[in-house]
């Protein structure tokens, strides 16, 4: 494609999408969408054309194309490298990762694409990988526990990988047999490995002629014993391996399965490679699941034993039986059963889910709309995601149900953009479901019909507000409303919808199963059923898990995470994400419960829970929370866009040592504001780790008035500094990416402060360089 | 007919009516930015922010409902809606006054006054002039002028030669013979006495005149230490109705007296102080004036001085934004002979730093009637700029609110390509689809455009 117009193939390409979109205003998303898909970023040229031919006002095409960060106005590179800077990567020093590639990759300034144009660096929200952080993500392979150190490592790697990538995408045949391989395959699982885990075993079947089901199952929840293999046998029994290399996966696999004589010869040679391999295998383990008896799984339920789409053992475990069980209730019953269990939205407001449920549907009008909200963005969440990538059968009978309560006909899944694989799942499980006839007209043959669709968000967290995200599907920028008239009454298309969470939504079938009394026995009073929590941070065990309401953080810490990593101690935790706050150590044994997580400042949020030891500075999370928010403010309305802009300001001169008394007053009065002024939610809750943490460690404020950071975290308050126990050996210097270290061999090496980046690299190839404070006490 | 209650009193609205129509149905105001009627509410700017239900809501785009309880004079939401207004004004890249005219110790519209100048209106320049400066014979002659030194373009190559400028102004008006007055109002039945004024007290004695406030000297003008015609300048405050015959009027409203003269004070009392400086005197006597005008509760909106937003110091890359529509000749200093081509032309040099729509700007007023701190502390976000491919509106991004009425009318006028909101959150600003300004040129409706905008940031060029 030129400059100036567009190509006769180009145009025809774009009147296809035209024609199978279509061109009214709500297709103004989807439409940039596709032509992103296509060229990788929104030429100018294509613009026009779609102005000139969809009828489109150009205002319409530009404030949408303008408003969603994940749109591009200029060519990018080859390859996108998206740099986690979620919670848990930020604590683990993303910031520094992503200094450290533009340096190896000489991106210069205010740029984004190295000069040969092979990778493109964009800094995203959360890639929902946690427990791998810092992480990144060059298409589909997940990079994670990164150094600054090691990304030029990692990027040749990935090229290497590319060359060689043959694309050995190969449906495993379906056997006649009971026997299984089980491997999950969640996005974060992939990035630990479990790919080649599963192309080993694969490999494996291939060579040895051995029959079993290899099968891709959905998230296991424990994220850091993965990659993790569950072998069933021919007799149906399970047997379990966790942290699985792909060099083990044969041997594994031959202490339970005997290849067939035809092929003796090749498991023979196998078995010689095997040789050396031998006794290093990891022995068959009990699964932590089972250990850990307090989770009881019902968002969870079948946790890691269906492959994700496959509808037959969905309904083998009892998929469906819910919404059959629903068909012969009346609305009324069934809104009554949601109610019984007293279960509220698990996106992070807590509104009771049965009122909201009957305000829909005492709302009149024939059109009503149920939309899944899926734009999962809280930098340290990634549940939703998973319950996606895992549970796709769920989620659709879950909304069934719902809209037979509510009487909606159609509904919606509004999917972030940054979650490829839950769009590919969701989408091929809604295909299967169609298929079946579980959607469409006239569903298990009764009169009740509904219809779904995807859609995909575009980068925009404020779109996980739910009048932002209606405006989004309307086809405008991710602006809220303000509210009232409540969704409930007048939302998509100005009908009555109902917005739901993607958790809430999963756990509606286990509900209207097991009958709301048995969910609302769990828990607390107000607070009943499970919530599922994406524990990351300093913890020894990351992952998701799902615990009883009531359970306190400490429990959480102590049982499921397996208490602080050796030789730190527990300082807060931040629940619930930006939106959310900090909690300090004492106040740790709060119980997990809407009402006394209110009570100290925090809310439950949509569940990301970061553990934070000695080493992590809160001025310093504040700063990056907020930080956050002011990149995600939409720009409506003045609190939030010039509020935390302000507020943003001030803490960054905290962290930079250069903040008066009057500005931390400042700082506590615009946060009053910002929260009590807001037009939605997303505004009414930033303030609220500055407000914690203000709360509960102001001393912290307080050094940094004095231009200390006592957690040596913030970079321009302390330096490095190299000890007498250097004996020159210039591995510093040769590492520096500024030539602040002078190389001189045998010398003691000398650090030029005035240079120094203070990216941390030469403590890292060192032991003999540490951080010193700088102390203007 | 829902029926609500605001402030403690009930009304009745029609279905669909927002807060704020009830509001105003009862006489209460709330000031509104990003709202006018015939547009969506914005629900952007909270400056008309009011308490309902223990939240603050934008009461433009909340829809009134049977029942609801509504505060809106509170002192807390005053200071929300303060807060707004300085969070705004904090990111308006503009000065709303010229430097030049903040600094001017009456605050002559400098800027005005050159463009007059520039187009050879000198009459009208000196009618502009006279409205705002007492004693011009000794202002005139203030060796250096030092509002110069505020002069923007002293910072690239020389400031204006105001001082010049006023002084040939001045010598213009002298040629004339009898000095000219400035317009004054019609005498009110007010008067004031001046105690032995001096500079301080003429300045006042010159606003009170021109607002209508009968004046007459006690006792004797005193003697000024300043260089210039007294004698002229005391004839023009004769013209203007200064009785200076007279020992003492009978019964004065107010008195204006030297300190030391009057030890114990009755209210009607002021004391007026002169100052080493005829400038400082200038000053005084303008905000005296104020002072007795509030006192003799005479409406004088026009007078108080307006609070002006201030861009501070500027990038280079501003520098050529403001250069752009200047003359680029160097400073000329001129002798008695300077030929009024060459004033015009020196004229031309100014920078225009002053807001086309400063006097019509609702941003100014609201923030005004709030009380707000035109202030600005650290760092400007955002940079001065200016768009003027229209030959009849300019565009200073800088100075937008994102209120989103230009967008809106658009998409009244149904122009496709017209001004919209473009971006998203700290950098949310009107601008053109594609980026293409070119089409700016082609907008139809200027004069709605610069209308509707509350802030100036959209102006018409003259």
């Amino acid at each position: 494609m030129t400059d100036n117009h567009l190509s006769a193939e180009d145009s025809s390409s774009l009147e296809n999408l035209l024609a199978e979109i279509g061109s009214g205003r709500e297709a103004v998303l989807p439409l940039l969408q596709a032509v992103q898909e296509k060229y990788g970023y929104l030429p100018e040229t294509a613009l026009r054309w779609l102005a000139a031919n969809s009828g489109l006002p150009e205002t319409a095409l530009w404030e949408v194309a303008t408003f969603y960060p994940q749109f591009r106005h200029c060519p990018a590179g080859k390859y996108e490298i998206h740099v986690c800077h979620g919670t848990a990567c930020h604590v683990k020093g993303a910031p520094r990762i992503s200094d450290a590639i533009r340096r190896y990759l000489k991106i210069p300034d205010g740029a984004d694409t190295d000069p040969e144009k092979i990778f493109t660096l964009r800094e995203v929200a959360c890639l929902g990988c946690c427990t791998l952080a810092p992480a990144m993500q060059i298409g589909d392979l997940t990079f994670g526990h990164l150094t600054p150190a090691s990304i030029g490592t990692a990027l040749e790697d990935f090229l290497r990988y590319e060359v060689e990538r043959t694309n050995p995408q190969i449906e495993p045949e379906v056997s006649d047999t009971d026997a299984e391989i089980r491997i999950s395959m969640v996005s974060c699982c992939i990035a630990r490995g479990c790919g080649e885990v599963r192309d080993a075993a694969e490999e494996f079947l291939r060579q040895t002629g051995v029959r079993a089901k290899l099968k891709e199952v959905g998230c296991v929840g424990l994220c850091y014993q993965t990659p993790m293999l569950e072998i069933i046998s021919a007799d149906k029994s399970s047997h379990l391996y966790l942290r699985v290399r792909p060099e083990d996966v044969g041997e594994l696999l031959l202490r339970h399965f005997t290849p067939p004589g035809l092929l003796r010869h090749a498991t023979a040679t196998l078995a010689v490679k095997l040789d050396h391999l031998l006794g290093k295998a990891p022995a068959e383990e009990k699964s932590d699941r089972e250990n850990a008896p307090g989770q009881l799984l019902i968002a969870l339920e079948d946790c890691g034993r269906f492959a994700p789409c496959d509808l037959r053992e969905y309904q083998s475990g009892g998929g469906f039986e819910a919404l059959r069980k629903a068909l012969d209730m009346t609305h009324a019953e069934i809104i009554g059963e949601i109610g019984t269990s007293g279960l509220r939205g698990r996106g992070g407001g807590g509104y009771p889910t049965a009122k909201k449920w009957r305000q829909v549907r005492e709302n009149s009008g024939a059109e009503k709309y149920l939309i899944m909200n899926g734009d999962e963005g809280d930098p340290g969440a990634f549940m939703d995601r998973m319950l996606m990538e895992s549970y796709p059968f769920r989620l659709i009978e879950g909304m069934s149900i719902a809209a037979l309560a509510v009487g909606a006909r159609r509904g919606i899944l509004y999917i972030r953009a940054e979650y490829p694989l839950a769009v590919r799942r969701m989408r091929e499980a809604l295909r299967v479901a169609e298929n079946a006839r579980l959607l469409g007209d006239d569903i298990l043959g009764s009169q009740f019909s509904f219809s779904l669709e995807i859609r995909q968000g575009m980068g925009s967290f404020v779109c996980g507000e739910e009048t932002a995200l209606i405006s989004s599907l309307e086809g405008r920028r991710g602006f809220p409303r303000p509210r009232p008239p409540y969704p409930a009454e007048s939302g998509f298309r100005n009908r009555p919808t109902l917005v739901n969470n993607v958790e809430t939504f999963a756990v509606i079938p286990w509900i209207i199963r097991h009958g709301g009394e048995k969910f609302a026995a769990v828990g607390t009073g107000s607070s009943s059923g499970t919530k599922v929590f994406a524990l990351a941070g300093r913890v020894r065990n990351g992952g998701l898990i799902e615990v009883p309401m009531g359970i306190s953080v400490r429990e959480i810490i102590e049982r499921f995470g397996g208490g602080m990593e050796e030789g730190h101690a527990l300082k807060a935790v931040q629940i619930g994400g930006p939106s959310g706050g900090c909690l300090p150590a004492n106040l740790c044994d709060t119980p997990v419960d809407y009402e006394a997580l209110a009570g100290t400042g925090a809310i439950m949020g949509s569940g990301g829970l970061v553990v934070l030891d000695e080493r992590d500075c809160l001025v310093d999370l504040a700063r990056y929370f907020m930080a956050f928010i002011c990149q995600q403010s939409c720009g409506r309305c003045v609190p939030c866009r010039i509020g935390t802009g302000q507020m943003l300001e001030i803490l960054e001169k905290l962290c930079a040592g250069t903040a008066r008394e009057k500005e931390l007053q400042e700082l506590e009065k615009l946060a009053g504001y910002v929260k009590d002024a807001s037009l939605c939610g997303l505004g009414q809750t930033a303030p609220n780790t500055v407000l914690t943490t203000l709360r509960y460690f102001r001393e912290e404020y307080e050094a940094h008035l004095r231009g200390n950071c006592p957690a040596g975290r913030c970079g321009q308050l302390a330096r490095y500094f190299i000890t007498d126990n250097c004996i020159g050996c210039t591995r510093c210097a040769q590492i520096c990416p500024v030539e602040a270290i002078a190389f001189t061999p045998y010398e003691r090496h000398v650090i030029d402060q005035e240079k120094c980046v203070r990216c941390g690299l030469c403590a890292y190839a060192c032991q003999a360089i540490t951080l010193e404070q700088i102390c203007r006490d | 007919m829902p029926g609500l209650i605001i402030d403690g009193k009930p009304v009745d609205v029609p279905t669909g009516a927002t807060v704020l129509e009830a509001a105003r149905k009862l006489g209460i105001d709330i000031p509104t930015l990003c709202f006018a009627p015939g547009f969506e509410a914005g629900a952007g700017c909270m400056v008309c922010a009011v308490r309902i239900d223990g939240k603050l809501r934008p009461s433009c785009a909340t829809v009134a409902r049977e029942g609801m309880v509504v505060e809106s004079e509170t002192a807390d939401i005053m200071s929300a809606r303060r807060q707004a207004a300085e969070l705004i004004l904090r990111h308006h890249a503009g000065d709303c006054e010229a430097p030049c005219q903040t600094v001017f110790p009456t605050g002559l519209h400098i800027p005005a006054m050159l463009r007059l100048v520039a187009a050879g209106k000198f009459d009208s320049a000196l009618e502009l002039v006279l409205r705002e400066t007492p004693l011009l014979s000794l202002v005139a002659e203030v060796e250096d002028a030092p509002y110069e030194r505020a002069c923007r373009r002293a910072q690239h190559d020389g400031a204006v030669n105001i001082g010049g400028i006023v002084k040939h102004l001045s010598a213009r008006e002298n040629q004339q013979g009898t000095p000219s007055a400035p317009a004054c109002r019609e005498k009110i039945n007010r008067k004031a006495l001046l105690n032995s004024p001096g500079a301080t007290g003429l300045a006042a004695a010159y606003f009170l005149l021109r607002e209508g406030v009968s004046c007459a000297v006690c006792g004797k003008i005193q003697e000024l230490p300043f260089p210039g015609d007294m004698a002229r300048e005391i004839r023009r405050l004769e013209q203007m109705g200064l009785e200076t015959t007279v020992g003492s009027a009978p019964e004065p409203d107010v008195i204006i007296s030297p300190p030391e003269s009057n030890p114990a004070q009755p209210d009607n009392v002021f004391i007026c102080r002169e100052e080493p400086n005829l400038f400082a005197c200038l000053r005084a006597g303008r905000k005296l004036a104020g002072e007795v005008l509030r006192y003799l509760k005479i409406d004088a909106g026009t007078f108080s001085r307006r609070r002006s937003v201030h861009l501070g110091s500027i990038s280079p890359e501003e520098m050529a934004v403001f250069l752009k529509n200047a003359s680029a000749e160097a400073r000329t200093e001129f002798s008695g002979k300077t030929a009024a081509a060459e004033i015009s032309r020196e004229a031309k040099r100014c920078l225009h730093c002053d807001c086309r729509a400063a006097a019509d700007c609702r941003l100014r007023e609201v923030a005004e009637k709030l009380g707000a701190s035109f202030s600005r502390h650290g760092d400007r976000p955002f940079a001065f700029a200016v768009r003027d491919h229209n030959p009849r509106i300019i565009y200073e991004p800088g100075k937008c609110i994102a209120c989103g009425l230009c967008e809106k009318l658009s998409e009244k006028n149904g122009v496709t390509a017209g001004l919209c909101l473009v971006g998203r959150g700290l950098g949310i600003k009107a601008g053109m689809p594609l980026d293409d300004w070119s089409r700016l040129a082609q907008l139809a409706q200027a004069e709605e455009y610069a209308r509707v905008c509350p802030a100036g940031a959209l102006a018409l060029r003259d």
